[in-house]
């Protein structure tokens, strides 16, 4: 998702190689949602369709792992889903 | 920059009204959270509804934020809460069990109790190495034991009913 998010920025902004920390700070991220501000993206502007993969996608973080016993196959497919699937997040920033 | 200090101002009357009225219209549709409450994540510097439920790992997070968003634009919940800031978690992840731990203070009526007996009125709690701050007068369910299945998908498919029959209409 990450990697999706910056490849959509390098394209937006042409660039060749992705700045150092020097020349875009702000770009030196993990925050989904601060890479996704900087790509131009509201959220209450996607399509409807888009509000679930994205609003799944953009939840996880570190305290979405399980603690005393494995991620359901449900919870994985979901997230799985919602960025790689049809219609997932991925292919739809690969088409922005 | 300095990080701001989490008060109790941050969730406005109005917006714990509207956090309590959203609650209310979870309950009288047939879902019942096991915990929610406001957090101030520190991280993005906004507000959040946190919303832990075990239908998460029963139905999976697809499922639960598709109905949120139904029950959203068919007002079947209140026009006040977006489902962009309510943030579902389930109980079995690190973030709730470490939330469930920090609740072992025991909370009531807007006082921390504290292990000692003495009362702290409008304590806020910082969930450590989490990115949340929990001010005592936020919550308005605080962790309960997961509800049996059966109960909980019964009232997860009179809540779908509903959204379903609103969004229809």
């Amino acid at each position: 998702m990450e990697f999706a998010l910056k490849a959509l920025i390098m394209r937006q902004e042409r660039m060749n190689s992705w700045p150092s920390l020097q020349e875009r700070r702000e770009l030196h991220t993990h925050e989904l949602r601060v890479l996704m501000t900087t790509a131009g993206i509201d959220p209450q502007g996607l399509p409807p369709e888009l509000r679930v993969p994205w609003k799944v996608v953009l939840d996880w973080d570190h305290g979405r792992q399980y603690d005393a016993r494995s991620m359901p196959r449900k919870v994985a497919r979901d997230m799985v889903r919602a960025a790689f699937g049809t219609g997932g997040v991925v292919e739809w920033l690969n088409s922005q | 920059m300095a990080e701001q200090p989490v008060t109790p101002e941050r969730v406005s009357p109005e917006r714990f009204a509207a956090g309590r009225d959203y609650l209310t219209a979870l309950h009288s549709n047939g879902l019942r959270p096991e915990a929610l409450m406001w957090a101030w994540n520190r991280q993005r510097e906004d507000l959040v509804l946190l919303l832990v439920t075990s239908l998460v790992d029963r139905v999976g997070p697809e499922a639960v934020y598709r109905t949120l968003f139904q029950a959203f634009d068919s007002a079947v919940t209140p026009a006040a809460i977006d489902p962009w800031i309510v943030e579902v978690y389930s109980p079995d992840t690190i973030f709730a069990a470490k939330l469930e731990r920090s609740f072992e203070l025991r909370l009531g009526g807007g006082t921390l109790v504290m292990a000692d007996g003495q009362h702290q009125r409008n304590a806020y709690f910082t969930l450590m190495a989490e990115r949340y701050s929990i001010v005592a007068d936020w919550v308005y369910v605080r962790p309960e034991p997961k509800p049996k299945a059966n109960e909980q998908l019964a009232g997860w498919r009179r809540f779908r009913r509903h959204v379903e029959a609103a969004a229809a209409a």
